[in-house]
C-alpha cells in the first residue's frame, strides 16, 4: 500500500547541550517513524523535548562542541545525520520544510513577502525571477489569500496573526515539500484563526499528500485533525498510538492526567479542576528513571531508578509505564479508581 | 447585590498618522457586582484588553464614565484615588515579563505595601502568608524572577494581586501562556480565592471553554461593541445576536 511508505525515521535520537559543565538532557533516546500523507502529532509541555526534535530533524541543532546529538535521522533511504552542512541546505525548506510559532519572529521585516516566498524557489529549483513570481502568486493563493497579487508587495508588519502564519506555510510549500513539521503555528491564534489554519493543513495534506508532524501543548486541538499522536514527557515518548484509540483509551498515568485536566463539558460552573500536582520536571537533573514519577500518584519503588520499556497496549498503541508489564499485579492500569 | 464597578457608555478612539480613526471601544456600558466573574470574550483586535487598560487607569477615556464602588473615578480627589488603587487590581497574560527582573520576591510582594504603608510591623509575616495563598515555599523570598517556571511567575503575580487586599481583580488571559497539567492549577487557585475574599473578577480570554466555566456573565465584544451580554448559560444555549451564535457554537 502506498499509504503506508515511510518518509521519515528518527532511530533513538539523543540531543543535550553542554552549558557550565552541565549536561542539560533535551531529548533521551527516541525513536518514531512518519508515514507518506500521515499526520502526526507530537503533544507536550514546555521542555518535553519536542521542539528539539522538530530542529534536529530539520538540522538547525548539529553537532557542535556545546550540543551533542546522536542517533539516525533517515528520510528516504538518505541519513540525515551524515549529511554536510551544503548537502543539508538542498534538502531543507525544499524536502523538508518547517514552520514556526511566531512569524513576526521568523520572517525577514525589511523584505516584501512576495520575495521570501520567491527566495526558497530560486535557490532550490533554479527558476528564472518570472516563473518564480508566478509561482509565489499562486503559492500565497494556496494557502487562501485573496487577491494575492496585491499581498505580494506587502511588509511582515502589515500582515495580522493568521495572515502572518498563511504566509509562513506558503513559503514552507512553495518548493512542494515531502515533510511539513509545523512547531505550535497556532499558539498565538484566537481561536477563530486557529481553526482555519487547521483546515488549511487538513486541505494541503488532503491535496497534496503532504506528511504533516504538528507539535502543540494544546489536545483539544488535534483530536479530529491528526492520524497519530506521540506523548512526550521529559524528553521522552510515554505514549504513542492513533489519535482516537489514545483518546478513548489514554494509559500513562501523565496522559491520563493530561485528558483529565482538559476542561469537560459535564462539569459544573466553577467546580474545581482535576490537577496534576507538581510541576514538569527540570531538564538539569532529571530523575534516573521515568521522569513522570515525581508526580504519579501509582508510582512504585521500581519507576525511581529503571526505564519501562514500551509496552504495547493495543495495536499501535503504546506506552512506557511499568503498570502495564505483565508481571505487574495492580489494578489502576485500567483506571477503575480514576474517578 | 453592590455593584462593585459601572461602566457607562465608555469610548476610546484612537488616531492614526493617516488621519484614520480606529474606535477600540465604541460606546460601552457594563457593571460588575460584588463576588461575580464577568467574562469578556471576542476576536484579537476586537478591543478587550483596551477596555481592561481604561479600567485599570492605563488609558485614559475620551468618553463616559467609570464609577468604582459609586464614585466617578474622574471625580475622585487623589487620596480616594489612591485608595482606589488598593482595592482595584490585574493580573497578566505573561507571568514572567510582568514581573520586574531587577527584584526578588520578597521587593516584589513588599512594593505595594510599601507605598500604601500597609503592615508596617510585620510585613514579612504578610508576605509569608501570601505565598502560602498561591502555593510557594518561603525560600522563594530572596529569589530573582528568573529562577521560576512561567507557572511558579504566574504564582507570584496573583500573590503580588493579592497583597493589598483588592476587591476587583482584571484577569488578562490569566493562563493561556501556561502548560497544559499547570493550567487546571491556576483555575483552581482564581477560584478558590474568589470564594474565599468574595471577589469580583473581569476575566478576558479567548479560550471559551474556560471563561465558560469561570464566569457567572459573559461579554461578546465585536470591534469595540458588546454585542451580547447574558448569563453563561443563556448565551451558550440560547444566544440571541448572529455573531454570537456564530463565535461560540463554532466547534
Amino acid at each position: 500500500m502506498k499509504e503506508r511508505e515511510k518518509v521519515l525515521e528518527v532511530k533513538n535520537l539523543k540531543v543535550s547541550f553542554n552549558s557550565n559543565g552541565h549536561e542539560l538532557k533535551a531529548v533521551q533516546d527516541i525513536s518514531f517513524y512518519l508515514n507518506r500523507g500521515e499526520i502526526l502529532a507530537i503533544v507536550g509541555e514546555s521542555g518535553s523535548g519536542k521542539s528539539i526534535t522538530a530542529q534536529s530533524i530539520m538540522g538547525i541543532i548539529q553537532d557542535y562542541t556545546s550540543v551533542k546529538r546522536e542517533g539516525n535521522i533517515i528520510y528516504k533511504d538518505l541519513d540525515l545525520t551524515t549529511l554536510s552542512e551544503k548537502e543539508m541546505g538542498t534538502i531543507r525548506g525544499s524536502k523538508i520544510a518547517m514552520v514556526f510559532q511566531n512569524y513576526s519572529s521568523s520572517l525577514n521585516p525589511t523584505m516584501k513577502i512576495g520575495k521570501q516566498i520567491q527566495e526558497s524557489l530560486i535557490k532550490h529549483q533554479d527558476l528564472q525571477k518570472a516563473i518564480a513570481y508566478k509561482k509565489s502568486i499562486e503559492a500565497l493563493r494556496r494557502v487562501g489569500i485573496k487577491n494575492p497579487e496585491e499581498w505580494y508587495y506587502q511588509y511582515p508588519h502589515q500582515l495580522s496573526g493568521g495572515m502572518g502564519q498563511r504566509v509562513m506555510i506558503a513559503i514552507a510549500l512553495a518548493c512542494n515539500p515531502d515533510i511539513l513539521i509545523c512547531d505550535e503555528p497556532t499558539t498565538a491564534l484566537d481561536i477563530n484563526n486557529q481553526r482555519q489554519i487547521i483546515n488549511l493543513l487538513e486541505e494541503i495534506q488532503d491535496k497534496l499528500s503532504t506528511s504533516i508532524i504538528f507539535i502543540t501543548h494544546n489536545l483539544k486541538l488535534i483530536n479530529n485533525f491528526a492520524h497519530r499522536l506521540l506523548i512526550m514527557y521529559g524528553g521522552l515518548i510515554v505514549e504513542r498510538g492513533p489519535v482516537k484509540e489514545i483518546e478513548k483509551n489514554p494509559s500513562h498515568p501523565y496522559t491520563r492526567g493530561l485528558y483529565k485536566s482538559i476542561l469537560q463539558r459535564e462539569l459544573r460552573p466553577k467546580e474545581k479542576l482535576y490537577t496534576i500536582e507538581g510541576s514538569p520536571p527540570n531538564i538539569k537533573n532529571l530523575p534516573k528513571g521515568c521522569p513522570f514519577y515525581p508526580r504519579c500518584q501509582y508510582a512504585m519503588k521500581i519507576c525511581v531508578n529503571t526505564r519501562a520499556e514500551e509496552i504495547e497496549v493495543k495495536d499501535g498503541h503504546k506506552v512506557a509505564c511499568w503498570l502495564y508489564h505483565h508481571l505487574c499485579q495492580r489494578t489502576e492500569k485500567r483506571g477503575e479508581d480514576f474517578g | 447585590m453592590d455593584k462593585i464597578l459601572e461602566i457607562k457608555n465608555v469610548k476610546k478612539y484612537f488616531k492614526l498618522a493617516n488621519k484614520k480613526i480606529i474606535k477600540a471601544v465604541d460606546d460601552i456600558s457594563f457593571n460588575i457586582k460584588k463576588g461575580e466573574t464577568l467574562g469578556l470574550v471576542g476576536e484579537s483586535g476586537c478591543g478587550k484588553t483596551t477596555l481592561g487598560k481604561i479600567i485599570m487607569g492605563i488609558y485614559k477615556p475620551e468618553r463616559g464614565q467609570i464609577i468604582f464602588f459609586g464614585k466617578d473615578i474622574h471625580l475622585m480627589d487623589r487620596i480616594e484615588y489612591r485608595n482606589l488603587s488598593r482595592k482595584r487590581q490585574m493580573i497578566f497574560q505573561d507571568g514572567l515579563s510582568a514581573l520586574n527582573p531587577r527584584m526578588t520576591v520578597k521587593d516584589i510582594l513588599e512594593e505595594g505595601m510599601e507605598i500604601h504603608k500597609l503592615y508596617v510591623d510585620n510585613r514579612i509575616k504578610k508576605v509569608v502568608e501570601l505565598l502560602e495563598i498561591v502555593g510557594l515555599t518561603r525560600d522563594s523570598l530572596y529569589r530573582y524572577p528568573h529562577e521560576f517556571s512561567i507557572g511558579q511567575a504566574q504564582r507570584i503575580g496573583i500573590a503580588r494581586a493579592l497583597a493589598l487586599d483588592p476587591k476587583f481583580i482584571i484577569l488578562d488571559e490569566p493562563i493561556s501562556s501556561l502548560d497544559v497539567s499547570i493550567q487546571a492549577q491556576i483555575i483552581n487557585l482564581l477560584l478558590e480565592i474568589q470564594r474565599e475574599r468574595n471577589l469580583s473578577y473581569l476575566l478576558i480570554g479567548h479560550d471559551l471553554d474556560i471563561v465558560r466555566h469561570m464566569s457567572d456573565r459573559i461579554a461578546i465584544m465585536k470591534s469595540g461593541k458588546i454585542v451580547e451580554l447574558s448569563s453563561t448559560e443563556e448565551a451558550w444555549n440560547n444566544p440571541n445576536h448572529p455573531y454570537t451564535k456564530m463565535f461560540l457554537l463554532q466547534e
